[in-house]
């Protein structure tokens, strides 16, 4: 369930007052869509609110509406036809623009899908277009009126029984729907395509997906919706539909989402290491708060992050500045900054002159430290004498015992 | 409760114990996968451990193991084949089967995707296919043996330097993988299938997908993975498969489960 939802209304395509529902995520949506409903239908036909409302679980803020004449909305039905479903479709989005936020994805059903695939290049925020049981070209919607085409062409107009319910069709909406460039609009998307559709769809059927999709470019992708009806009646089709279309336009039109961090926060003073499960050498190291990365570089490890002698000198690094600009505030000295420079190597004991038997003095690190600020000799010599009071520093120097138990996994 | 992982072992197709990792969610799982890795990759690419791992936040046990004679698996390379890849997945099936539960999933990387393809009829329980990346007939692979393949001929088999490392491969692997019905397999696929492939790969181009996609019927889906290169370096790649791929599979693999 979506967090909360807000009715709205906005100015369409004939000027008529459109009546629109927006489904908003709790907290600040990564991105938003716009719906277009089905041919006859409304806003709240099942697949459009079932949808429109799963989407907000995934942080996507939609804004589906009654196309002019339809539902809830102002205008004549008789006189809209698939030129004013994209142009109250432009309108929508300009609303949310002004409003809100601009649509990166556009969803539509059926007819609602062809009108996305048109409408998507006056939309210029647009990134993805997903279609659901959309015909391949607009025109297909004429199958539904059926023997009424003849009365249409002989009257003007007739009364249409669509799916239980009467509309008047005018000639002005054939003369219409004949003239969409639709295979054209599909190449020149200019955004990521999801079409979905049932294999099994006997309204438009599978086939127009399949010519959907070859008109289309890359990115673009098809979702089998196996079983599902037309209008996706099964709750069970809805939410699967919607559940790929939120995944899926989370690469292609939404904002990242951060990564949920399930693991809590060590205790203080406590460092935990563990692999961060790519299979190389890559280290997560949580800190309190904090989270860092430790690898090897290449090709021993993947260069993601510093490796554990970079971690070694870095903490000796940075306790010997944090100690000499203590010392220094304390005498009231003027250090304007200080910056240490480290380097370990490890010598062999023939090569290394210095080194008495023990192996540990095989380690060898240089510690090159700069003053700058207005100090004297004595003083630049008596930091550097404090340098080496610095914590870590003892720590190093010290005889370290590690003591090490299994912690055997629950 | 957090996931965990265990190590196990069982016999691969020539005798040789096969060294897996099985990925477990926190909780009782929804249904248990298996992974098949790409050509000379082992079970701990990149791809394959982060598919794997990110399934299980999704309730999905994955099963990913180290074809005959790579990674941490007993057995001579270059006495492996596509067969050979083909039987390893049927015993790692088997050791799910009698150990855990048997796969309602498999997915393949690259060649192991062709490979999936091919062991899926031999599975009976097996409800869905998905490959990454995988080539429409296994032959393929041998594009990059091109430069050996006339040193294979003559002498029976050459070293091969693949991706930095070197395989030994014998004349008897490229007998092998000529004699594979992959249309066939593909076409009588008794499973949903889902192709995830990159528009812009360059080892295994993107048009086998779609002759994969045209000899499978429905129910079959495709998503294209824009971007991404062919091992799924970026982890946002290989996290967008598996979030898709975990979703796709909750109807058509663990429906009934759930």
């Amino acid at each position: 369930m979506s967090a909360h939802s807000e009715k709205l209304t906005f100015p369409g395509s004939h000027g008529a007052s459109l009546a629109g529902r927006l489904e908003l995520p709790e907290g600040t949506p990564r991105g938003y869509a716009l719906f277009a409903h089905c041919f006859t239908c409304g806003m709240n036909v099942a697949a459009a609110a079932r949808i429109s409302r799963a989407l907000t679980d995934f942080g996507i803020a939609v804004l589906r509406f009654d196309f002019t004449g339809l539902g809830k909305s102002g205008g004549d039905f008789s006189h809209t036809n698939f030129s004013s479903n994209i142009d109250d479709l432009e309108a929508a989005a300009d609303f949310l623009r002004d409003n809100y936020e601009a649509p990166s994805l556009l969803i539509g059903h059926s007819l609602g899908g062809a009108a996305v695939l048109s409408v998507a290049h006056r939309i210029a925020e647009v990134k993805a277009v997903a279609t659901i049981a959309a015909p391949a070209d607009p025109e297909h919607v004429t199958h539904l009126l059926k023997g009424s085409r003849e009365e249409i062409k002989a009257k003007g107009e007739a009364d249409v029984d669509l799916a239980g319910r009467t509309f008047r069709i005018r000639q002005q909406f054939l003369d219409d729907i004949d003239e969409h460039p639709q295979a054209e609009r599909i190449a020149n998307l200019g955004a990521a395509l999801m079409v979905m559709h049932s294999p099994v769809d006997n309204i438009v059927g599978a086939d127009n997906a399949r010519r959907i999709y070859d008109a289309a470019r890359h990115p673009k992708s098809f979702v089998a919706i196996d079983g599902a009806d037309h209008l996706l009646t099964n709750a069970g089709d809805s939410d699967f539909v919607a559940h790929m279309l939120a995944t899926w336009a989370s690469r292609y039109a939404l904002d990242p989402v951060p990564e949920p961090d399930t693991v809590p926060d060590p205790a203080e003073g406590l460092v935990v290491v563990s692999e961060d499960g790519s299979g190389s050498f890559a280290q997560d190291v949580r800190v309190g708060k904090h989270r860092l990365i430790a690898d090897e570089p290449e090709p021993t490890g993947t260069d993601t992050g510093p490796s554990p002698y970079d971690y070694l000198l870095a903490a000796l690094g940075s306790c010997t500045s944090m100690t000499v600009r203590m010392y220094a505030e304390r005498k009231k000295w003027d250090l304007d900054k200080v910056t240490v420079t480290l380097r370990h190597s490890r010598k062999h004991a023939q090569d290394c002159a210095d080194c008495d038997t023990s192996a540990t003095h095989m380690d060898h690190i240089e510690r090159v430290i700069r003053f700058d600020g207005d100090l004297d000799d004595d003083q630049r010599q008596r930091l550097l004498e404090i340098a080496d009071k610095c914590p870590v520093h003892r720590t190093l120097h010290s005889d370290i015992a590690i003591d090490t138990v299994v912690d055997t996994p629950q | 409760m957090r996931a965990r992982s265990d190590k196990v072992t069982f016999p691969g197709s020539h005798g040789a114990s096969l060294a897996g990792r099985l990925e477990l969610p926190p909780s009782t799982p929804r249904g248990y996968a298996l992974f098949a890795h790409c050509f000379t990759c082992n079970k701990d690419v990149a791809a394959a451990a982060r598919v794997c791992r990110a399934l299980t936040d999704y309730g999905i046990a994955v099963l990913r193991f180290d074809f005959t004679g790579l990674g941490n698996s007993d057995g001579d390379f270059s006495h492996t084949n596509f067969s050979s890849n083909i039987d390893d997945l049927t015993n790692a099936a088997d050791y799910m089967r009698e150990h855990y539960e048997a796969p309602a999933l498999l997915i393949g990387h690259s060649l192991g995707g062709a490979a999936v393809l091919a062991v899926a009829h031999s599975i009976p329980e097996v409800e869905a296919v998905a490959t990454i990346g995988a080539p429409a007939d296994p032959e393929h692979i041998v594009h990059l043996l091109q430069d050996s393949l006339e040193e294979i001929e003559t002498k029976g088999e050459a070293d091969v330097d693949l991706e930095g490392r070197t395989f030994r491969i014998r004349r008897q692997f490229l007998n092998d993988i000529d004699a594979h019905p992959q249309q066939e397999r593909i076409r009588t696929l008794n499973a949903a299938l889902l192709v995830m492939h990159s528009p812009i790969d360059t080892t295994v181009g993107i048009d086998n997908a779609r002759l994969i996609y045209e000899q499978a019927v429905h129910p079959k889906s495709f998503i294209a993975l824009n971007g991404a290169d062919h091992l799924l370096t970026d982890r946002e790649d290989s996290s967008f498969a598996a979030r898709m791929l975990a979703t796709w599979a909750d109807r058509y693999a663990f429906e009934s489960i759930s």
